[in-house]
């Protein structure tokens, strides 16, 4: 049961057909894994950059960066970790635990699976490359026009960063339709929607968040690329266009995006909780509909981006109101955590560590967001540092602090072997503190009137203390990360065995050995209960007499005696990756050359319809 | 079951943490004391910033307030309930509370609520319509200056806004490229300067003073060096100086005069404007009174005779990316004299 041999061992068979697997796989595992490795990897990139940043920023009249390598430092940092980092970690969790969670073999459609990943991939590495031309993006994260209109920013930069976003969309809503498919249709029998675990409910917002959200920032950044390809006038003023337009077709998208950033997260710490409070989730119901209705809210509140922009008395006020409803979501959700740990049996793990640091944080960060909905208080913070603190704290604390804490505690689950306690409590001690010290101090100085995206400073302005602060404990969070990273090799190499079990966990995924096996289940299991291996372990568990007997770890266990049950697993394909190449060369041809551009769309089509005659599975008879 | 063992050797990472906590608490104190902020959001200097900053108080002290209830009371369970390794004991497993789920239901919509009458109330009062008497102000953004005309005196400068305490003053922001904000932090809350359109902001500036200012929307490269100043002063000194504005340039003698025909026959005139001379470029700053303010190339630095001899021999080195490209370096000589012009241009 503890063997932690699967995974590597058939890696282990050549180096080259061990590529070719993990190139062609539509295992919703490896994908997962695919997706954390190279989060991981743009994390380290978006880190890097930001403490280049800092380092410019640590002294007035800062002499290391000039301004428009500052510009597009930040303006990668910001993109990278929202769409590259955020987004694609969540990805790698939401597709690891899915298929586990609900007691399914793989997600709906493996081979789309893959294609989200691939094209990902394509995307993010279109936009980056324009590091290699001395091009990389400087319009910011938030590209607002008309600063990115070609008579503003002449060159192909903010084409890398237009066409890389486009295509990154399409692999968003691929993986997104995806799991509301596969979470509709591939529940196991009895689980119901209401028997889902918190972290599935939160996948399933999310994803719904993804597809209503993306077209906004699609049609905003097709609209874009026209006026810079094709001289088109949506936001060129001269031309009767208006700049205005970018700003709500981007907020549209951007202020749900904070919520597709952040609910992966709240899912992560709705099943952590539990699991080290050995209680079940407070008030599951309520958690649910409040994220459902955070879901909902999200989309009417974009405009508190704006109220620098001058849309207006009524409209500041109104978009301040549905701005503040959030709170009272958000709040109940706040107060069921904690009511989860009240009257737990709470065991300080690493993960455990890890939420309740992102409950402290996100709090933190909460309390902050309705002071920038009260428009009056928005007028001064809007684009300064104190933005940059608050959402600092949502995003580091309300979402990286979670994923971290969701690494430690499925890692036993994906290698078959725990990460080190001791080292976790080193990476969570000096990551939470630094942390603190670094966005903390970025609201004083924004209320000393420091404006965001400066590349430098003045000496006399009294912001020299806090930036010099800030700078250092930036390097702290650096030095916490690479103990984590420290923490993940030695843990893979030499962690102890894991078990099926670890924590004496309550959902699905804890039922299979670890690593699971490529087809998950033996058998589907049929669901009887909310936290059903929990429920399998302790019974209804009303008290505190556990009925020990009852424990039965491992559904899976129960197959050996079915081995003549057939598992049919869907083949590797290759063709998802080349329809995700073909869409990355059709975005990069048109900075390059139109037929380059057309080359690659037909480079799609073609690919397209391979994947479409290959069949997808063996056909029974050929067993 | 095995619920891995708690680190508890003297150096655990806790006690570290807490020594560098510690010692960041000293220097913080150390640190605080003194801190001069000439352009914080804090000490409001004009009517509709100190309603401002009456908002800030109740909600911050609000936040502060909710962050110790519940924070107090996430740290008291996980103390009061946390286990020792060997307690294997399953508590109850409460699923839910109906009332105490409606109780955190109506206490944040309570809060909300508050918030919201506050909120409102302020907007109120700085967005109420600006008395009639005020001075209107015409700013107009560019990359990465400011342009400010003084609409019913035929007044134009540059960089450095002059006004009188205790009257309102009416800003109409324009842009004349990409967006920009106009964000003088102790007078008021920012606005943004919008091509195409024109956005307003009003105040009474309440205290007299030279308060910093700077854009606060990123528009490209030099964006950190979009500074500017406003000065605050008496109705008296602020009628002289407007006189002062609406003459033409003085007349030049020795250097000086040097200078002048220089700056006719170098770029220069392509640019800028000197009224009462040929010189009526539009691209740059309005130069007829630049040696009346503080500071220069867009309040990035001190109007002494060193800097504007530093500028004309380096613009790009002391703000990368700014649109004075001269197309031919200046010699020494052709500085010296430029500088005297310029210094003379009261």
């Amino acid at each position: 049961m503890a063997t932690v041999t699967d995974v590597r061992t058939q890696e282990r068979v050549s180096t080259g057909a061990a590529i070719w697997s993990w190139i062609t796989t539509i295992d919703h595992k490896r994908i997962g894994v695919l997706y954390f490795v190279t989060s991981l990897i743009y994390f380290l990139v978006a880190g890097f950059e930001a403490l280049l940043i800092r380092l410019q920023l640590a002294t007035p009249d800062g002499q290391i960066l000039n301004p428009d390598l500052y510009n597009q430092l930040f303006t990668m940092h910001g993109t990278a970790m929202v769409f590259m980092v955020a987004m694609p970690m969540a990805a790698a969790f939401f597709n690891f635990l899915i298929p586990l969670m609900i007691g399914a073999r793989d997600v709906a459609f493996p081979r789309l699976n893959a294609f989200s990943y691939w094209t990902f991939l394509g995307g993010s590495l279109l936009m980056h490359s324009s590091f290699l031309f001395g091009q990389a993006p400087d319009g910011g994260w938030f590209g607002y026009a008309n600063l990115t209109s070609k008579e503003y920013s002449p060159g192909l930069s903010i084409d890398f960063w237009g066409l890389g976003l486009l295509v990154l969309g399409v692999a968003s809503v691929a993986a997104a339709l995806n799991f509301i498919i596969t979470i509709i249709n591939l529940r196991a029998p009895g689980m119901t929607l209401m028997r889902m675990p918190v972290f599935v409910w939160m996948t399933f917002v999310t994803s719904f968040l993804i597809i209503f959200a993306f077209p906004a920032i699609t049609a905003a950044l097709i609209f874009l690329e026209f006026d810079r390809l094709f001289g088109t006038n949506f936001y060129e003023v001269a031309e009767g266009g208006d700049p205005m337009l970018w700003q709500h077709l981007f907020w549209v998208f951007g202020h749900p995006e904070v919520y597709i950033l952040v609910l992966p997260g709240f899912g992560i710490a709705s099943e952590i909780l539990p699991t080290f409070s050995r209680k079940p989730i407070f008030g599951y119901s309520a958690m649910v509909f409040a994220a459902v209705a955070i879901g909902f809210l999200g989309f009417s509140v974009w405009a508190h981006h704006m109220f620098t922009t001058g849309m207006g008395t009524i409209a500041d006020a109104a978009f301040a109101g549905s701005t503040m409803l959030i709170a009272i979501p958000t709040g109940i959700k706040m107060f069921n955590w904690v009511a989860t740990c009240f009257g737990g049996r709470i065991r300080l793990t690493v993960p455990m560590l890890f939420a309740l640091g992102f409950l402290t944080t996100f709090l933190i960060g909460g309390l902050t967001g309705p002071m920038l909905a009260a428009v009056p208080l928005d007028l001064h913070f809007q684009d300064g540092y104190f933005v940059v603190g608050h959402f600092h704290y949502v995003l580091f604390g309300g979402l990286i602090l979670a994923l971290m804490g969701g690494i430690y505690y499925w890692f036993p689950k994906i290698t078959g072997r725990m990460m080190s306690e001791k080292i976790g409590k080193w990476h969570f001690w000096l990551m939470f503190t630094f942390m603190n010290l670094t966005f903390f101090p970025m609201h004083f100085v924004g209320l000393d009137g420091m404006p965001r995206r400066v590349s430098t400073y003045p000496a006399d302005m009294g912001w020299d203390f806090w930036n010099m602060f800030i700078s250092i404990s930036a390097f702290g969070i650096g030095i916490s990360v690479l103990v984590f990273l420290h923490n993940l090799v030695v843990s893979y190499k030499k962690g102890e065995p894991a078990g099926n079990d670890p924590w004496d966990a309550r959902t699905l995924e804890w039922a299979i050995p670890s690593p699971p096996p490529e087809h998950n289940f033996d058998e589907i299991p049929t669901i009887t209960h909310r936290d059903q291996v929990w429920y399998d372990k302790y019974g209804e568990g009303h008290g505190s007499a556990a009925d020990l007997s009852k424990v039965d770890t491992s559904v899976a266990e129960h197959s050996e005696e079915d081995e003549e049950h057939e598992v049919h697993m869907p083949n590797p394909s290759y063709w998802p990756l080349l329809v995700g190449a073909g869409l990355t060369i059709a975005a990069a041809g048109l900075m390059i050359h139109i037929l380059v551009a057309i080359f690659g769309v037909a480079w799609t089509i073609v690919s397209i319809y391979a994947w479409s005659l290959e069949p997808a599975s063996t056909p029974p008879d050929e067993h | 079951m095995q619920a891995p063992k708690i680190v508890s050797s003297w150096w655990s990472p806790r006690l570290v943490i807490l020594a560098i906590v510690g010692a960041v608490a000293v220097a913080l104190l150390a640190g605080c004391g003194a801190v001069d902020t000439p352009q914080t959001a804090l000490f409001p200097r004009s009517d509709n910033n100190q309603v401002i900053n009456d908002l800030f108080a109740p909600l911050t002290w609000l936040a502060i307030v909710i962050f110790v209830l519940v924070q107090g009371l996430l740290m008291y369970s996980v103390y009061r309930f946390r286990v020792r390794d060997d307690d294997d004991s399953i508590p109850p497993q409460v699923h839910g509370n109906t009332r105490l789920e409606i109780a955190w239901t109506l206490a944040p919509s309570i809060v909300v609520v508050i918030m919201l009458i506050l909120t409102y109330q302020a907007m109120a009062q700085i967005e109420a319509a600006p008395p009639d008497d005020a001075l209107r102000v015409r700013v107009v953004g560019h990359q990465w200056w400011w342009e400010v005309h003084y609409l019913d005196h035929d007044v134009v400068t540059a960089n450095e806004i002059h006004i009188p305490i205790d009257r309102a003053v009416y800003f109409e922001l324009e842009s004349n490229d990409v967006i920009h904000s106009f964000w003088v932090p102790r007078l008021m809350g920012k606005r943004d300067l919008m091509p195409g359109s024109t956005n307003t902001i009003w105040f009474t500036p309440s205290e007299e003073g030279l308060y910093a200012a700077q854009c606060a929307e990123y528009c490209g490269t030099a964006h950190a060096q979009m500074r500017f100043h406003v000065v605050v002063e008496s109705e008296t000194a602020f009628n002289n100086w407007l006189a002062k504005q609406q003459e033409p340039a003085a007349e030049m003698t020795g250097d000086a005069a040097e200078g002048a025909s220089l700056f006719i026959s170098r770029a220069c005139v392509t640019c800028h404007t000197i009224r009462g001379t040929d010189s009526i470029g539009t691209i740059g700053p309005d130069l007829t009174h630049v040696a009346s303010r503080a500071y220069l190339a867009g309040g990035i630095m001190e109007n002494t005779p060193a800097n504007v001899s530093d500028w004309l021999s380096d613009p790009q080195g002391l703000k990368p990316g700014n649109k004075m490209i001269l197309p031919v370096e200046l010699s020494s000589e052709d500085i010296r004299l430029l500088t005297a012009y310029i210094r003379a241009l009261r």
